[in-house]
């Protein structure tokens, strides 16, 4: 009967949505932990309550519903899935070979005009160049973006593996969700206002333009190897244990998971190295495809991670993947990449942990299987997956925050120097 | 007469220096380069040299595949320098077709990521690639006519493993075809002028299959592209006759564009499972073939000794071409290509009828515009012939030796023009 009467009201209130309603902005389904706004509270009387599920209520509110669950200190999410209402549509890419996914001057654009569109809250960055010459960019995502605060860092990663096209999509996508519901959403806002997010959506360009343009299933960089093979595989090329055997990554230049020539050999997991260098990264997430699973260090071998950090490191796992599934059900398996999958060396999460001390996550994005698609998500399906992921996100952004501690001194310190793409100077663009 | 014979002798002997000097260049090819671009096959490039202008029947070809020299032999002349045509006498008709064929190394998928092969490819193509007629009325000259401009077929591939059920295949074709009406006549004594309007169109297509799995969980990926192409120029020229021996000619194409709508279609299917996913994408691409210009001259020492040089420019350096809406990197530079021929007509005697047997030789030099790897083709021509008052059959052909990519890749194309004339031509050329 609940669900008649959700199916119900969704539907009038899709039927409200006429072009000329002119009301359909005011609108909106969130959700909040049940636990926050009993029934019998005086505020909860006021609500247009459509169910509790799993613990949280769900709500058509006003803006007025909001400001006054704003007011109260209770924090409420938007549910765009279940209200059949236009969510704040995130662009899609310019069409061309690629479709709705962003290519490598898709995206340039794209993360420009968020830039130019959030003054103050987002900040385009330039971590290095690949070896043809693109840009790898950063966008950092905070209030008062242009100052260092003390607050804690957050880094999203994505397309270390060229044809990997939906984790480009998860952490732009990501990106945008915070600017642009940080005035809409408390849970926002409070995550933007009280951390520093770094998205870096495309580790990989030279891969992702050869992938689009000549050759689908590509999955390295764009390396000239000495035996006339071409590419590195960037997630076998950090310094953390690389090399150590020939199961975990290969020597042979033909190989998809060649480790190259040195650790960092190559200029994309250089520029990654440097920046995170310069940073202190409570949280750390790169996105791939496929599979369907979280994976954390150890990837080098197989033996159990322990010490600082790891049993957080799990925990945060064992949440993310329960928020992915809240979603709409799908499952992602968690667990120690080793155990979990294959033995991998020189991979970005064991760096990440072993030489940072920064709890680190492989995600690997919707399907599970080729049967499935495989490294193909069809284009209706990156919305969908994005949002079982954002959950997931907010989590980790909101623990980072929770267990950061600020430094003895006090004080605002202004921006490190470093290659911006903003504003006047766009040197290497 | 001495001085004459001095001067004839030394520009014979400067042309077999020439000839040595090309032969060494050709068996030397220089250091093979590292390179992570494509060189000189990228997706629309021509089959052969980059260097095109026009069209030429066999027996401009077999005379240093001349495109400048003022050699009019048959009603072909109209595609590079109807001022050529304005010398034909009646009316003149000519057809001809023949064998292209390059061999190429990195191309499409092939070395440049999935698929590697330890020798060259080659692609040949037979054609009827040229039909033009040329009527002179009263000292105008119309010209008509359709050729084969461009060709864009590469060599097909296809390579797969038993063990995986994995099969790979490539393909790529595609022409150009140019259509121009022109108009020239002699203004004064010596001197004839010439204007062509042209109209190009063609189409170039591209298969992709990849397949893997047992039948039974087979996965397969389709990647097709079709791209229409047209676009217009005007070509043109000068020939001035200095002397009864020597002749002067300059001929010019203006810049111009390709351009059409582009669609592709993306398909991942794994039909055991009932999975079909498809990204389909329609664009409109264009690319910017450059301006030309070339001077020519001809210097008959007797009347059955001939020879000829010439040189041209193309404005590479404002080259441009997008794939589905996005500028894709070219670094080209303007180029030059330079040659020289040397004709003897001899006459025998056959069924109690003298035929006229020409018979010439000529050297290219034609520097490729990529500024990565530079690279050069060195070329040999041979032509041969019969004539008999109004009908030719000539025959002609080019082998160009590549330079510079380190793989010396090989250009040829044989060719036969039949024309017929209507009256005798007028004396000289």
């Amino acid at each position: 009967m609940k669900r008649i009467i959700v199916f119900a009201l969704t539907a009038c209130l899709t039927a409200s949505l006429a072009p000329d309603s002119g009301h359909t902005d005011d609108l909106r389904v969130i959700s909040l932990e049940a636990r926050l706004l009993p029934r019998e509270a005086p505020a909860a009387r006021e609500l247009d309550i459509l169910m509790e599920k799993d613990g949280r209520l769900y709500i058509v509110s006003t803006p007025r519903d909001r400001a006054t669950l704003d007011a109260l200190g209770i924090r409420f999410a938007f549910e765009p899935s279940y209200s059949g209402l236009p969510a704040a549509g995130p662009a899609a890419a310019g069409g061309g070979l690629n479709g709705d996914y962003h290519s490598y001057p898709e995206l340039e654009a794209e993360l420009l005009e968020l830039e130019a569109a959030y003054p103050g809250l987002a900040a385009v960055h330039i971590l290095g160049q690949s070896l043809e010459g693109r840009n790898i960019y950063g966008l950092k995502i905070s209030d008062n973006v242009g100052l260092d605060e003390d607050e804690a860092e957050v880094l999203f990663l994505g397309c270390h593996h060229a044809r990997e096209w939906i984790s480009v999509e998860v952490p732009l996508l990501i990106a945008r969700h915070l600017l642009e519901n940080r005035t809409v959403d408390s849970r926002v806002r409070d995550v933007v206002d009280r951390s520093e997010t770094w998205i870096v959506p495309l580790v990989n360009p030279d891969g992702l333009e050869y992938s689009i343009h000549v050759y689908r299933y590509w999955r390295k960089n764009r390396r000239a190897n000495d035996d006339g093979s071409f590419g590195v595989d960037l997630n076998r090329n950090y310094g953390y244990e690389w090399g150590r055997d020939n199961s975990g990554s290969s020597p042979l230049p033909q190989s998809a998971v060649y480790r190259g020539t040195a650790p960092f050999s190559e200029p994309e997991s250089a520029a990654v190295r440097d920046f995170v260098g310069l940073r202190s990264f409570l949280g750390l997430v790169s996105y791939h495809s496929y599979g369907q699973i979280i994976l954390y260090p150890w990837g080098y071998a197989r033996i159990p991670v322990e010490g600082e950090g790891a049993e957080r490191m799990k925990a945060l796992a064992e949440g993310m993947s329960g928020r992915l599934e809240a979603y709409r059900g799908t499952r992602y398996a968690f667990g120690q990449a080793s155990y979990s999958l294959y033995l991998t060396n020189g991979d970005t999460t064991d760096w990440a942990f072993g030489d940072h001390g920064i709890p680190a996550y492989t995600i690997e994005l919707s399907p599970v299987s080729d049967q499935d698609g495989g490294f193909f998500n069809a284009e209706t399906e990156i919305l969908p997956i994005f949002y079982e992921n954002l959950e997931a996100a907010l989590y980790l952004i909101e623990d980072c925050i929770a267990v950061y501690v600020p430094p003895a001194t006090d004080g605002r310190a202004e921006n490190r120097p470093d290659n911006r793409a903003s504003g006047g100077a766009r040197g290497g663009r | 007469m001495y001085l004459m014979k001095t001067k004839k002798t030394a520009a014979l002997l400067g042309l077999c220096l020439l000839f040595a000097l090309g032969l060494l260049l050709a068996l030397f090819p220089s250091p093979a380069r590292g390179q992570t671009v494509m060189g000189q096959y990228e997706e629309e490039a021509p089959l052969g040299t980059w260097n095109l202008f026009g069209a030429s029947g066999a027996s401009s070809l077999g005379r240093g595949a001349a495109l400048f020299a003022p050699c009019a032999a048959d009603a072909s002349a109209i595609f590079t320098n109807p001022a050529l045509a304005a010398r034909l006498q009646g009316l003149t008709l000519s057809v001809g077709g023949g064998i292209h064929s390059a061999s190429m190394f990195r191309y499409g998928p092939v070395n440049t990521g999935p698929i590697s092969s330890a020798d060259n490819l080659s692609a040949t193509v037979f054609a009827l690639d040229l039909a033009a007629v040329t009527w002179n009325v009263k000292g105008w000259v119309v010209g008509l006519g359709a050729a084969l401009t461009e060709i864009y077929d590469r060599p097909y591939v296809e390579a797969g493993s038993a063990a995986y059920n994995a099969l790979f295949t490539f393909s790529q074709e595609g022409f150009l075809r140019v259509w121009n009406i022109s108009l020239g006549r002699e203004l004064l004594p010596g001197l004839s002028l010439g204007l062509g309007f042209n109209l190009v169109s063609g189409r170039r297509t591209w298969e992709m299959n990849d397949s893997w799995n047992p039948p039974a969980r087979a996965v397969i990926i389709t990647d097709e592209r079709s791209r229409e192409l047209s676009g217009r120029f005007l070509n043109g020229g000068l020939l001035w006759r200095l002397s009864e021996r020597v002749s002067l000619a300059a001929a010019f194409r203006t810049a111009f564009r390709l351009y059409g709508p582009s669609r592709s279609l993306l398909r991942y299917r794994a039909p055991a499972a009932g999975t079909d996913i498809l990204i389909e994408a329609e664009g409109e691409d264009e690319i910017r073939r450059p301006g030309v210009v070339g001077v020519g001259v001809s210097w008959a020492l007797r009347n059955n000794l001939k020879i000829l040089g010439e040189a041209g420019w193309w404005n590479w350096s404002s080259y441009t071409a997008t794939s589905f809406g996005e500028e894709q990197p070219r670094a080209f530079r303007d180029t030059w290509r330079a040659g020289a021929a040397v004709e003897y007509k001899s006459s025998i005697r056959l069924f109690g009828r003298d035929f006229l047997i020409p018979s010439s030789l000529g050297l290219i030099y034609d520097r490729q515009p990529m500024e990565n790897p530079r690279s050069s083709y060195i070329g040999y021509t041979l032509g041969t012939g019969i004539h008999r008052k109004g009908f030719r059959l000539d025959m002609g052909s080019v082998f160009g030796f590549e330079n510079g990519s380190g793989r010396r890749l090989v250009a040829r194309r044989l060719a036969v023009t039949l024309t017929v004339r209507t009256r005798p031509r007028g004396s000289g050329e």
